[in-house]
């Protein structure tokens, strides 16, 4: 709890400074694009923060998302599959994606930094020659499939007018709930965490370290799969080159800052959807402000180093008062 | 990881399939600090800020979980400061007294020649030969370990 503190007032923090210079960004329609986008981001942070627990690194996110994305769009309008064969297709190659990772780490012993950067320029070169770097787009067909990502399931009342709520974030919502059961109630959860932690350790205590890592990777891979497919219906204008660019780094960054450890063996679901909502209301932000957006990188990098700097301080000042605390008793 | 969680990480696939049983966990962990005598001040203190001794305590402790019938140990005592190795003389002795088979590995004379009833000697990664308790003696152990036939 305590860990998750500084980011959520970091959070809150950014909010209330954005409604003070430009009180628009509480406007319903407002609320509701960054409500959807961080909870599009939120499912792909969800997925690396597994990998991240395990003491890992997935840095292929982006181009998996861009890979399923334009997979899914290349195989309804140019290939004509129907709709539940697209999609059994794009999640059984999110599931080898994830299991070739998970295997070449644990039985081949790569780095996981090594295996994931190679996935990030394969999946990207593959999605750009099936389609022929040409954009897709869905049109107006497929709009109950669309549903999925730009839907609203049901509204809550909220000031001035009702709030739609968006449908990925009724889909995220019950991934983190998943996820967070996942982490914390299951003997998987517990084992994920231990080898994190120290993974010679769990593999004397008689954990299959192999099998936990490969797990992590698997879940890594599927989740940005679904992304995948909920960024391509989202956006309708997919280009196999830019769908997804950048993203495992929003997605590593919002782990992160949620209180994932980089060396492993910590971190929570709450923590990383409050990261990956920082995030996109800083981006938010600077567009509704007015800011350049060539600033974009440069501000949401600041902002993410003031907080991650204000967490190391906060982390050490508390470590030297309770050594005082251990020394006067 | 805390002690509580560290004692049950070997056994928890036995108690449920899925599912973390934390009432099990909470008792274990009270049963094993109190039994092996843990010098811990709770049982959410982190493993690795335990002294040598009470380290090592736990990591029997996570074995002891499972009800073992044999327990295999490769040098207990190594690392361990002298008031806790006889705590983990008396706790192996208690444990052969209840049944549970020990095999052990130590490179120290007097281990060897308290603890065990059956010893067999190594040299050069073959076994040289078996002594009885009542053969055991400094001399004959390390003729057998130097290579030579026994008296």
């Amino acid at each position: 709890m305590k860990k998750i503190l500084g980011i959520f007032l970091l959070l809150v923090a950014v909010c209330v400074a954005t409604t003070a210079l430009n009180p628009k960004f509480l406007d319903a329609y407002n609320v509701q694009n960054t409500v959807r986008w961080t909870s599009l981001f939120g499912i792909i942070s969800i997925g690396v923060a597994f990998v991240i627990i395990s003491g890992g690194i997935d840095l292929s996110i982006g181009s998996t998302v861009g890979l399923t994305g334009t997979m899914l769009a290349w195989l309804l309008t140019v290939k004509h599959f129907s709709v539940p064969g697209a999609l059994l297709l794009v999640f059984l190659l999110s599931i080898v994606i994830g299991l070739s990772h998970g295997l070449l780490i644990t039985k081949l012993r790569l780095q996981p930094f090594v295996v994931t950067l190679c996935g990030l320029l394969i999946y990207r070169g593959v999605a750009r020659y099936l389609t022929n770097d040409e954009t897709l787009g869905f049109g107006g067909s497929y709009n109950a499939l669309r549903f999925l990502s730009v839907g609203h399931p049901f509204s809550i009342p909220f000031p001035g007018g009702s709030l739609l709520v968006p449908m990925p974030f009724a889909i995220m919502l019950a991934i983190a709930i998943g996820a967070a059961v996942l982490l914390n109630m299951t003997i998987y959860g517990r084992y994920l965490l231990a080898l994190g932690r120290n993974e010679q350790a769990a593999r004397f205590s008689g954990i299959n370290t192999n099998r936990i890592t490969i797990m992590a990777y698997l879940i890594c891979s599927l989740l940005a799969g679904l992304g995948g497919v909920l960024f391509a219906l989202d956006v309708n204008s997919i280009q196999p080159s830019g769908l997804g660019e950048f993203y495992e780094l929003y997605a590593i960054a919002a782990a992160v800052l949620g209180g994932c450890s980089l060396r492993g063996g910590e971190g929570t679901i709450v923590g990383v959807l409050i990261g990956a909502a920082v995030m996109r209301v800083l981006y938010n932000a600077i567009n509704i402000l007015g800011i350049p957006t060539q600033l974009e990188f440069a501000i949401i990098g600041l902002v993410i180093l003031g907080g991650v700097i204000a967490d190391e301080i906060i982390k050490r000042i508390v470590a030297q008062r309770r050594a005082r605390v251990g020394t006067d008793r | 990881m805390a002690i509580r969680q560290n004692l049950s990480l070997a056994a928890l696939r036995q108690n449920s399939r899925a599912f973390l049983n934390r009432r099990y966990e909470r008792v274990l962990a009270g049963e094993m600090i109190r039994s092996l005598g843990i010098k811990t001040p709770s049982d959410q203190q982190p493993a690795h800020l335990l002294s040598g001794g009470n380290q090592q305590k736990v990591v029997l402790g996570k074995w002891l979980a499972l009800k073992p019938r044999l327990l295999l140990l490769d040098e207990p005592t190594r690392g361990v400061d002298i008031g806790a190795k006889q705590e983990i003389y008396r706790l192996m002795e208690e444990l052969a007294e209840a049944g549970v088979a020990i095999l052990f590995v130590s490179s120290e004379m007097a281990e060897i020649i308290g603890m065990s009833d059956r010893t067999l000697v190594m040299h050069q990664g073959r076994i040289r030969g078996e002594l009885q308790r009542s053969q055991l003696t400094e001399e004959a152990i390390m003729k057998l370990a130097t290579g030579g036939v026994p008296a």
